[in-house]
């Protein structure tokens, strides 16, 4: 058993009332701890299994509300949440006090996910950048300082709240928004550019990125998923591991597939190549784009080597999907001009485009718990090939980046380990870049 | 939330359609940029609204950031309503949509709901303090044009600076609830289902709104021939055929409120094209200063802070006309109840020349100090000044301005037949208005001469124009002048019966209708003192054709042909006209022929009580060029004629080859599909039997149902029959067998 899987050392797990006058530390109540982050998901969530032998549930008692913080000691550092990152109670479940103890479960989530149920976005936002726009919600609806990276975007846009709930604007916000890293626009009628931003939370705070940096290694990212930080993780099968060994750290335990491939899905999502039919409300004109995402990915960053998206050309050149679209000349302006509100006219066609060609394979891994990780990063895998039932060379096709979709640490006594969801948009051990 | 998205039809009006109720925001945040754009050509029916559950009722959303909404027409918006002028003012609750579904950013406005003076609040005062807010009620509707059918509370407008009235200016009060409907209310239930069942209404609004006279005179038309079906006693007016008392004071207000409504969108299209015409100026002017005057940078913002003040002053001039122009209207309606029995469509259009004339006098009235003043600031006014001093040059801006291309616009139809087809007016002839008003000036300067000339003693025994000055000068003060003002130009109109010879054409008509065109209809359950024929008239996309419905014994017999004219598309109806209202029923389809030429006419139902005309012609003279010359010398009981072919309504089904046809005293074949339908009726060449009535065909059959079938009749002129066959000239006595068939 490597040393990351066994290693656990709760520092402390405090549970506070909601008025803020008591302050409980149930670490030794404590079963298991497990932590999750998503980059489809705008907040992060955590459940704590708990038993134990006098009411917390009545004692605090326990209402909805309540801070927790913690810090675990681990291999790879301490994972810390307190403070601003201290998670709250959302929900109590499955208690059970028959016996001469009680256990239920904790479900946490961070405060903001809280505040995001609490106000709403009512006013208009001018016209500025979105990434402006998305910072502006964070501190002043949210009012959250847990800022990770907001990526600049190249296009501006102006809406209006509408009612909605900050979280809901900041997501809608990714499919409209054009990274400032990527061209965009239209070229006569073919749309030209990708588009598509994720909204997310993770250890870092909220992230606004888009999927072209997500999967790049450029000086886009931070530090942690810079090239040469890639954590590289092999498999070499299942069984026993030495402890003792620090490079055992960086095995996967297993895996498997939940999808390879989905060409029917790829298909009617207009994934490879679709059509937008936008139609000019002020000049009442009818303009036609084509958008090719082999082309638009021609020389930009993917996650894997080979340069062919889709396996065949027949599907790969062929326009599976339509899509419709009216102008918003002059909605919110003013003064009663006609200016756009700074949407791209086919944002929809590359964005959908993009987010299904990122979820094109999704492989689940365990490996032994790394708090280094956190849901945007890149990991290197490296699976063997299959010869005649044996394991040999790297599989290069199988092998390569992936992005970390979802990421769940599981902490308990008798086992510390990191569950990754990985994607990626393409075949072959190394990106473009690489 | 992407993964939601993704899932998305991306589609316009596949992902759902999101339907919303809200407010049409505060005037003063979208009226005047709406406006503008408009002037300028762009979209003009846009306002800004706030939407209930997506934008806040406080000042978290201020009322200038709301979002623009499209206002959607509806389809007799031709055009797109290019031109016209949308009529919201702010307040309003309305229902919409958004084009972009959820994404709720681009709203449209597909229609208002309807508001009364007792809707104050949308919510309760214990609602608005659960939800925090303090302002989440209705915007006072904007009620500066004070249009009194609809009911609104007066209160003055907020946004724009006020103006003393206008001398003799008044308003009018709001009405009931209750709207007035000339025509609804009037029958018996019996004769309204009658009516539903046999009548059309159609409007179709011209493409261009030019159809603002045509709509004043039709409503005074109706006034005046619902009044004439009253009967007055000891001070009232009682309705004999619903046996209830009328309240005239009432229904004139809201007839003149009707009036109003129209006589706003002319003062408004007047208004524009001034406004218009003052901005190209004063632009001019401004730009005249930065060029020469050196301190421009002070004079400037000033001259500009007084180009706007002016405007909203003229705005508000003409929103106080409406009021002055109902009042006058009420007046004129009062003076008409005890005129003329029958209201032509020339004496209707002589009132609204009337009307506009008194129009044309409250805008040189009002708007002559201003505009001296802006003359004598920018020094280059005199265009405007000059246009305002000459009625008709003003008119023929106007007509210039509200008129459009001819062949672009359709003709506005609208009304009643008493089957098939809805009648279609011509377009507004403002040439022929515009002629109208200046005759009435010329009048008025005479009576003005005249009056001043008959300085002492009355003015009795005095006439102009065959017109008695004392009756003239009581019908003016009535109207809310003199016999020197316009007001006494007006009561010389054919209307008020004063006989003038300037009017002497359409006196006579009004006094003495002769043809349909010069009787306006009367309504319906009531009769003309006199049965006129009937025309029959073809509407659609064509023109030229020329219709002469044949009666025999109250019906319709036949529809002669005398001109296809061409363009006419099938289907096509052709409605039969009796606006003396003894005939009704009556219903018949065209056949249509190649080039669009009208080459028959299918009578479907006979319909009765029509009273026939003098036929001669009919038949002979194929060069008659004007329906309306055909002489009509009474009424001819010995209609005969010929079927000409046969009509198949409905085919039917299960009739087997055995199966015959009798018309008359003569049995045919007919042409059976497999299927056993009746598909032709080919009349053998030897047929000649003549009908004095439309025959009744039979079919004998054992198997068959369904199939109808109709004679086409054709008429034979009187007492010089022709075999259709053979051309030869046959007696009026060979005609002697009237066969029904039943």
């Amino acid at each position: 058993m490597a040393i990351a899987v066994s290693g656990l050392r709760y520092q402390s797990v405090t549970i506070a009332s909601l008025d803020g006058t008591k302050r409980i530390d149930i670490t030794n109540s404590i079963l298991g701890i497990d932590y999750y982050e998503d980059i489809l998901s705008p907040c992060i969530t955590m459940t704590i299994d708990l038993m134990n032998t006098y009411s917390i549930f009545n004692g605090l008692p326990i209402r909805g509300g309540e801070s927790v913080a913690m810090e675990i000691e681990t291999v790879f550092g301490n994972f810390r949440l307190d403070g601003e990152k201290a998670m709250f109670v959302t929900k109590l479940s499955g208690l059970d006090a028959q016996r001469t103890n009680e256990s239920f479960t904790l479900h946490l989530t961070s405060k903001e996910a809280l505040q995001n149920e609490t106000v709403r976005c009512c006013t208009k936002y001018n016209n500025a950048n979105i990434n402006t726009h998305v910072e502006d919600i964070l501190k002043k609806v949210l009012q959250t300082s847990k800022i990770g990276q907001i990526e600049k975007t190249s296009n501006t846009y102006s809406f209006i709240g509408n009612n909605k709930k900050p979280f809901h604007i900041l997501t809608w916000l990714g499919p409209k928004s054009i990274s400032a890293y990527s061209k965009s626009g239209n070229s006569g009628k073919e749309a030209k550019g990708t588009s598509g931003f994720l909204f997310y939370e993770n250890i870092d705070g909220f992230n606004f990125r888009s999927i072209d940096s997500l999967v790049s290694n450029t000086q886009i990212q931070n530090s942690s998923s810079d090239k040469e930080n890639i954590f590289k993780y092999t498999f070499d099968g299942i069984g026993a591991i030495q402890a003792n060994d620090l490079s055992n750290n960086f095995k996967i335990l297993n895996y498997n597939y939940e999808k390879n491939i989905d060409l029917m899905k790829s298909l009617r999502v207009g994934m490879y190549v679709n059509k937008t039919y936008f139609y000019d409300m002020y000049n009442q004109e009818l303009k036609i784009y084509k958008y090719s995402l082999k082309e638009e990915l021609k020389n930009a960053t993917k996650l894997g080597a080979n340069e062919s998206i889709a396996a065949s050309e027949q599907f790969g050149n062929s326009i599976t999907r339509i899509m419709t679209r009216a102008s918003d000349h002059g909605i919110l302006d003013s003064k009663g001009t006609f200016a756009e509100s700074g949407r791209d006219n086919a944002d929809m066609s590359k964005s959908f485009s993009r987010y299904n060609l990122l979820f094109t394979q999704a492989l689940n891994i365990n490996i032994p718990c790394n708090v280094k990780l956190k849901a945007g990063d890149i990991i290197y895998a490296q699976f063997p090939q299959m010869e005649s039932a044996q394991t040999g060379e790297v599989d290069k096709e199988q092998s390569g980046n992936y992005l970390i979709k979802e990421l769940r640490h599981h902490f308990s006594p008798n086992e510390m380990l990191t569950s990754l969801r990985l994607v990626r948009d393409s075949y072959g051990l190394y990106g473009p870049n690489q | 939330m992407i993964e939601e998205s993704l899932l998305k039809s991306g589609i316009l009006g596949k992902d759902g359609f999101v339907w919303w109720i809200g407010r049409v925001a505060k005037r003063d945040t979208w009226f005047r940029e709406n406006l503008g754009n408009a002037f300028s050509g762009e979209q003009g029916f846009r306002c800004k609204v706030r939407i209930i559950g997506y934008h806040p009722f406080d000042d978290k959303l201020k009322e200038e950031d709301l979002p623009w909404a499209q206002v959607m027409l509806d389809a007799a918006s031709g055009n797109a309503a290019n031109g016209s002028t949308m009529l919201l003012q702010g307040g309003e609750t309305c229902v919409g949509f958004f084009l972009d579904g959820e994404d709720a950013q681009q709203p449209v406005v597909i229609g208002l709901l309807h508001r009364n003076a007792n809707v104050k609040e949308s919510v309760t005062d214990e609602l608005k303090r659960a939800e925090g807010e303090t302002e989440f009620k209705n915007a006072p509707l904007y009620t500066g044009n004070k249009i009194p059918s609809t009911n609104i509370p007066k209160t003055e407008p907020k946004s724009l600076p006020q103006t003393p009235p206008l001398p003799g200016t008044s308003t009018v009060e709001g009405t009931t609830n209750k709207a007035f409907c000339l025509w609804s209310d009037r029958p018996s239930s019996a004769a309204a289902a009658f009516e539903i069942k046999n009548t059309k209404y159609v409007r179709i609004p011209s493409r261009c709104s030019n159809d603002l006279i045509g709509g004043i005179a039709r409503i005074i038309q109706d006034f005046i021939a619902i009044v004439n079906t009253l009967e007055k006693s000891i001070g009232q007016f009682i309705d004999p055929l619903l046996n209830e008392i009328v309240d005239i004071a009432n229904t004139i207000k809201n007839i003149a409120g009707q009036i109003g409504g129209i006589v706003k969108q002319i003062i408004n299209s007047i208004r524009d094209a001034i406004i218009k015409c003052l901005i190209s100026l004063f632009k001019k002017f401004l730009g005249l200063q930065k060029k020469t005057d050196p301190t421009h940078s002070l004079t400037g913002p000033v001259l500009q802070k007084a180009t706007k003040t002016l405007l909203q002053q003229i705005f508000c001039i003409f929103e106080k006309l409406i009021d002055v122009m109902i009042d006058f209207a009420i007046k004129m309606l009062e003076n008409m109840i005890n005129g003329v029995i029958n209201p032509t469509t020339c004496a209707a259009e002589q009132a609204v020349s009337g009307i506009l004339a008194k129009l044309m006098s409250l805008i040189e009235e009002a708007l002559e100090p201003i505009l001296s003043g802006v003359q004598w600031l920018t020094g280059g006014l005199g265009t405007i000044s000059g246009i305002l001093n000459q009625a008709s040059t003003l008119a023929t801006e106007i007509y210039n301005f509200i008129s459009c291309d001819e062949i672009k616009c359709n003709k506005p139809s609208e009304w009643i037949s008493s089957t098939s087809a809805a009648l279609q007016r011509g377009s507004d002839d403002w040439s022929k208005q515009l002629v109208g008003v200046n005759v009435l000036k010329g009048i008025s300067k005479d009576l003005t001469q005249i009056s001043s000339g008959i300085s002492t003693g009355g003015l009795e025994g005095y006439d102009y124009n065959g017109s008695n000055l004392s009756g003239l000068n009581k019908i003016a003060r009535g109207l809310g002048g003199d016999l020197s003002s316009i007001e006494g130009a007006i009561a010389s109109i054919s209307l008020f019966g004063s006989n003038n010879s300037s009017f002497g054409e359409c006196n006579k008509k009004t006094s003495n209708p002769q043809t349909q065109y010069d009787l306006s209809p009367v309504p319906f359950g009531y009769k003309y003192s006199y049965c006129i024929p009937p025309i029959a008239v073809a509407f659609g996309d064509g023109n030229g054709a020329q219709l002469i419905p044949i009666v025999s014994n109250g019906s319709i017999f036949s529809v002669e042909v005398i001109a296809g004219g061409s363009g006419y598309s099938s289907p096509l109806s052709i409605a039969i006209i009796d606006n003396s209202g003894y005939g009704q029923g009556a219903q018949v389809d065209a056949i249509v022929g190649v080039g669009g030429s009208i080459t028959g006419a299918i009578v479907i139902s006979g319909g009765s009580g029509y009273c026939p005309g003098n036929y001669n012609n009919v038949g002979i003279d194929t060069n008659i060029t004007d329906v309306n010359t055909l002489p009509i010398t009474g009424i001819s009981t010995s209609v005969v004629g010929n079927v000409d072919s046969v009509y198949i309504i409905a085919p039917g089904i299960g009739y087997t080859s055995g199966d015959t046809i009798s018309i008359g005293t003569t049995t045919i074949s007919p042409i059976i599909t497999p299927n056993g339908s009746v598909v032709k009726v080919k009349l053998p060449n030897n047929f000649n039997q003549s009908f004095a009535r439309t025959p009744i065909i039979t079919i004998n059959t054992n198997t068959g149902v369904g199939a109808e079938i109709i004679p086409v009749m054709k008429y034979t002129q009187q007492g010089i029959f022709v075999n259709k066959d053979s051309k030869s000239v046959i007696d009026q006595k060979q005609v002697i067998n009237v066969v029904d068939c039943v």
